[in-house]
């Protein structure tokens, strides 16, 4: 795909004609600028300390993610065995049309306490995340979802 | 006695550029497309197939959209009143959602909106892939001239004179 259509963005600023000042088309990012959802919410390896798991993840400067939107799920050995996730207290947001919400910027660090049975504490466990952010460009990604298995 | 003459000279100078230009600029620009759409069909919620190229003749808005983004929500409005107000120059406006039908139904009421929605993660995924949106981000519209050639894409949310303004310039005053 050719890039014409996304200078078509500025053209759409430049050719607006009576068009306010600092108009957000201006601002807007072309798909180009933005970083893949990997590199913008860049979860790192979980660990196992003890008896929690520790996940934590990059977010790249111009990026946020709810807080209500991020999920652990334990798919192996046995689907029970993780208490909820605890979270940092995040930055209150306000949205229109999810009401009070908190948002994470930068280093994101969260602790899942493991209550495995005996049975399933020495194997490895199968890990799904999930999560969802977007852009201060006023763009947003659609839910991410990663598998990992940590040994133990 | 040069001088009033000069800058009388300058000043209709300049009142004739400003005159072209805003003739210029007033116009609706419609660039020359380039890059035909491709061969897509949506599964609209309430169960029939539209198929792009049987809109040719039409300009296409295409909206993608999602029920968890925000700045999608922020344009709906402004889509509907587009909808209403150049559809009779043309416009059809369709909305695949990123997302689960159960979800974007309450939505559908809630923004009264007027133009075919559909609603697959994957197939409205692979189809914003398809205009070269492989970010996966929202909102992303792309429009189609009647003849099927991709005319703009906008990536991020549109105020409803932002929306206006290129409906404007392709389509005409509604």
């Amino acid at each position: 795909m050719p890039a014409r259509g996304f200078a078509a963005l500025a053209l759409l600023a430049c050719t607006s004609a009576g068009a306010a000042p600092g108009n957000a088309l201006e601002r807007r990012a072309s798909v180009d600028d933005l970083l893949p959802a990997a590199q913008a919410f860049d979860l790192m390896p979980i660990e196992r300390r003890g008896a929690q798991l520790h996940l934590s993840w990059n977010i790249a400067p111009g990026y946020y993610l709810y807080r209500q939107r991020i999920r652990v799920e334990l798919l192996g050995p046995t689907a029970a065995g993780l208490r909820p996730i605890r979270l940092p207290q995040g930055i209150d947001h306000v949205d229109e049309h999810f009401g009070a919400v908190q948002i994470y910027r930068g280093l994101l660090e969260a602790e899942v306490p493991l209550n495995l049975p005996a049975a399933a504490a020495q194997q490895p466990l199968r890990l799904r995340v999930s999560f969802q952010g977007c852009a201060d460009a006023g763009v947003c990604y659609p839910p991410q979802t990663l598998t990992q298995t940590l040994n133990p | 006695m040069r001088k009033p003459a000069v800058f009388i000279a300058l000043a209709l100078l300049g009142a004739a550029a400003g005159a072209l230009s805003y003739r210029h600029f007033a116009q609706p620009k419609v660039e020359r497309a380039t890059t035909i759409a491709p061969a897509l069909s949506f599964s609209t919620l309430d169960g029939k197939t539209l198929a792009l190229s049987s809109l040719r003749g039409r300009w296409v808005l295409i909206n993608f959209w999602a029920s968890w983004c925000a700045p999608c929500m922020d344009e709906l409005p402004h889509l509907v009143a587009a909808q209403s107000n150049y559809g009779s120059l043309g416009l059809q406006i369709i909305g695949p959602a990123l997302d689960e039908p159960a979800a974007v139904q309450p939505l559908l009421r809630r923004f009264q909106i007027n133009y075919p929605v559909a609603a697959n993660f994957s197939a409205g995924d692979a189809a914003m892939r398809e205009f070269g949106n492989d970010r996966g981000a929202l909102p992303f519209s792309v429009l189609i001239d009647p003849d099927g050639f991709v005319a703009e894409r906008v990536l991020g949310g549109m105020s409803a004179e932002q929306l206006e303004q290129l409906l404007r310039r392709h389509l005409g005053r509604s």
